[in-house]
């Protein structure tokens, strides 16, 4: 047991660096950021959080990012699941060439990707040419510079963080299950709902909860696509912190979307345990 | 098989044994490309009947079961259940229980919801469907399971529940695709004798797919030998081992030393008291370990083979021992003996001549059909 003492001293260093690394670029900045929130007109305060609650503006931002995180979140599970499902179906090779379809947009830069959508959705862009050349619509839809905008350009960013980790749930699938379901009598449509989609449960809830939770962050895009009409947490923070240099609002701001994460990932966690041990 | 069946599990009397057939496959064939899976395959399957699908893996014993259950689709032929064709019927309409392999037990259910699922899926009401599957899983041995979840539960538990889940709802033909190539040994064994009481208690029709020729000679009705997508023997489990019809199922059943009968020269094979008992070339004689005798240098009766050789070595096993030795044509031969003490005393050693008895009841002459050669005109 002297060995096994020995070399569990000697194997302990090499942890030191994760560890000091996580204490300096998480711990340190995480309570910094605390601290700060804490700091109104230079005292210590609770200023930063009353604000919040007593100025109704900041609670319709957060509210807004919460609903623009929500409906995002949902058009990409609607439109990013019958498309795991497809590729899930087809063939290797089809399969690769369709998975790098997906990945194509993943690897373009998110500025540019959003640039692109306002050159698509602007006044007289490509959608707004079509639905006036078909004849549908009189004058110009004002499909940038507002809430749909940004929703459809976020849809288009997140749609590959949601369908990577799903198809790969997919993929576990034993599909033999579907077809025993199948043979005790199960139509087509049965067999997916009662058979298929619990088991891509874990796959759809971890999409749908990075999703929602990159969602809650996202800056460029609502800013750009947004036009000023959308303003969610983090453009509050970047401005209070170029236009009033007011750290400490800004922080607080910043503790709460932690908040709001943390209490998310703790009752996913819970939820994902609940259904694991169902 | 005994001619009165008892009340099966599910109310349904099984009394007697319907002839009539229940499943009837003609001319199937099912191409993958420009591989054929499956050339040509007819087939009927009595009602009540244990038939075995046996043979080399690749040989289109899963193709055709899933032909049959609906997941396969054949490119010509005809399968009929009854009187009805189910060639384009859709799995779920076919009415067919189905065991796989890994069992395919549905991991977001107990137990209990897994064998009641087909009869959800029929409309059968709550009490009625617990108070049904309750009833299955004690006859396939696992009472009060209801509310386990599966990876609660062992591979041979699992089996059973796959078993349960597939007879619940009283389906007219069951399969089985290798339901216990997963398990060890023993329990193999076990649940062997389990499925043959479960078959002769509900008098269901069972077509099993193995590539365990043991697991298929102790449990069938009857046996059809597969080989390259076609059935080449359908025969009762005796007759089958007893007189295969060519040397590749004699082959494949058993171990056996195939002797070219009409080559061999006289010094090594006795054929004087067989009078002319083809000559043909083609013909290959079955020669099984277990079917030898060890004789005297005079014995000398009608109707047996006799073969001169020399003892190579012993080799104790426990319950057996095997003879290797060599004609004196070359072939090599093996003799199974018991174990007792008399029997090991009387064994040749190694090196000595040994001489061999082999009833003509107990073997059989076959075309060799193993190697493009041509076949025996009859
Ligand atoms: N989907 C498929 N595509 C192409 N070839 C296939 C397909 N399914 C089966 N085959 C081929 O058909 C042949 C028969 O396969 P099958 O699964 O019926 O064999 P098997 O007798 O069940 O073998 P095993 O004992 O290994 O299970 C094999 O050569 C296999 O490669
Ligand atoms: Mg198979």
């Amino acid at each position: 047991m002297a060995i096994a003492g020995k070399s569990h001293g000697v194997r302990i260093w090499p942890l030191a660096a994760p560890g000091i690394a996580l204490v300096s670029f998480v711990v340190l900045p995480f309570l910094w950021l605390g601290g700060l929130s804490f700091i109104a007109g230079g005292e210590i305060s609770l200023a930063n959080y009353t604000r919040m609650i007593e100025n109704s503006s900041y609670q319709a931002i957060i509210l807004r990012t919460l609903q623009l995180s929500a409906i995002v979140t949902l058009v990409v599970i609607v439109i990013g699941y019958p498309t795991a499902y497809y590729i899930n179906t087809r063939s290797r090779i089809a399969a690769t060439f369709l998975l790098g379809c997906v990945a194509i947009p993943f690897w373009t830069s998110l500025l540019v990707r959003t640039y692109a959508w306002m050159v698509i959705l602007q006044r007289n862009g490509i959608v707004n040419g079509w639905l006036q050349d078909l004849g549908l619509i009189e004058r110009p839809l004002r499909l940038s510079n507002s809430f749909l905008g940004t929703s459809v350009g976020m849809i288009h960013i997140m749609l590959p963080f949601f369908i990577f980790p799903l198809y790969s749930a997919m993929k576990q699938i034993d599909m033999d299950l579907v077809r025993a379901a199948r043979g005790l009598g199960a139509s087509r449509t049965n067999a997916f709902w009662q058979i298929f989609v619990p088991l891509s449960g874990p796959g759809l809830f971890a999409g749908s909860l990075l999703t929602f939770v990159l969602c809650l962050g996202f800056y460029v895009t609502p800013q750009l696509l947004g036009g000023g009409n959308v303003t969610v947490i983090s453009m509050k923070i970047q401005e209070n912190i170029t236009n009033y240099s007011d750290w400490g609002a800004a922080s607080a701001l910043g503790v709460v979307l932690l908040v709001i994460v943390g209490v998310l990932l703790f009752g996913a966690s819970r939820l994902g345990a609940r259904l694991g041990a169902q | 098989m005994p001619a009165a069946r008892s009340t099966g599990i599910n109310g349904r009397l099984a009394e007697g044994r319907d002839l009539a057939a229940v499943v009837t496959i003609s001319h199937l064939v099912k191409k993958y490309g420009a591989f054929t899976a499956l050339s040509d395959v007819s087939l009927t399957v009595g009602a009540g009947e244990f038939l075995t699908l046996l043979g080399p893996s690749g040989s289109g014993k899963t193709t055709l079961l899933m032909s049959l259950a609906g997941f396969a689709d054949p490119d010509s032929g005809s399968i009929r259940i009854g009187d009805r064709e189910i060639m384009g019927v859709e799995p779920h309409k076919r009415n067919i229980g189905m065991v796989f392999q890994s069992y395919a037990l549905f991991p977001h259910m107990t137990v209990g919801e897994n064998v009641a699922y087909p009869l959800k899926l029929r409309g059968v009401g709550r009490a009625d469907r617990e108070d049904r599957s309750r009833r299955v899983l004690s006859a396939v041995q696992m009472p009060g399971y209801e509310n386990r979840r599966i990876d609660q539960l062992s591979g041979g538990q699992r089996q059973r529940v796959a078993v349960a889940r597939a007879i619940v709802f009283e389906p007219d033909i069951i399969l089985m695709d290798e339901p216990l190539s997963a398990l060890d040994k023993k329990l193999r064994e076990e649940l062997q004798i389990e499925l043959k009481h479960l078959h002769r208690r509900l008098g269901s029709t069972i077509i099993y797919v193995t590539h365990d020729q043991k697991e298929a000679l102790t449990l069938s009705d009857r046996i059809a030998v597969m080989n390259r997508g076609q059935i080449v023997q359908i025969a009762k489990p005796q007759e089958m081992y007893e007189h295969p019809a060519s040397a590749f199922v004699a082959d494949f059943i058993g171990y056996s030393l195939l002797l070219p009968i009409a080559r061999s020269d006289s010094s090594s094979v006795d054929k004087s008291q067989l009078g002319a008992l083809a000559d043909n070339p083609y013909a290959l004689l079955v020669v099984r370990p277990e079917k030898l005798d060890i004789v005297s240098e005079d014995h000398r009766q009608p109707g047996h083979f006799y073969f001169t050789s020399e003892v190579k070595d012993v080799v104790y096993q426990g319950d057996i021992v095997m003879v290797y030795a060599r004609l004196k044509s070359g072939e090599d031969i093996v003799v199974r003996r018991d174990s007792r003490f008399a029997t090991l005393q009387a064994l040749p050693r190694g090196g000595s001549p040994m001489r061999l008895a082999l009833h003509q009841s107990d073997t059989s002459l076959v075309t060799d059909d193993r190697a493009g050669v041509a076949p025996l005109a009859s």
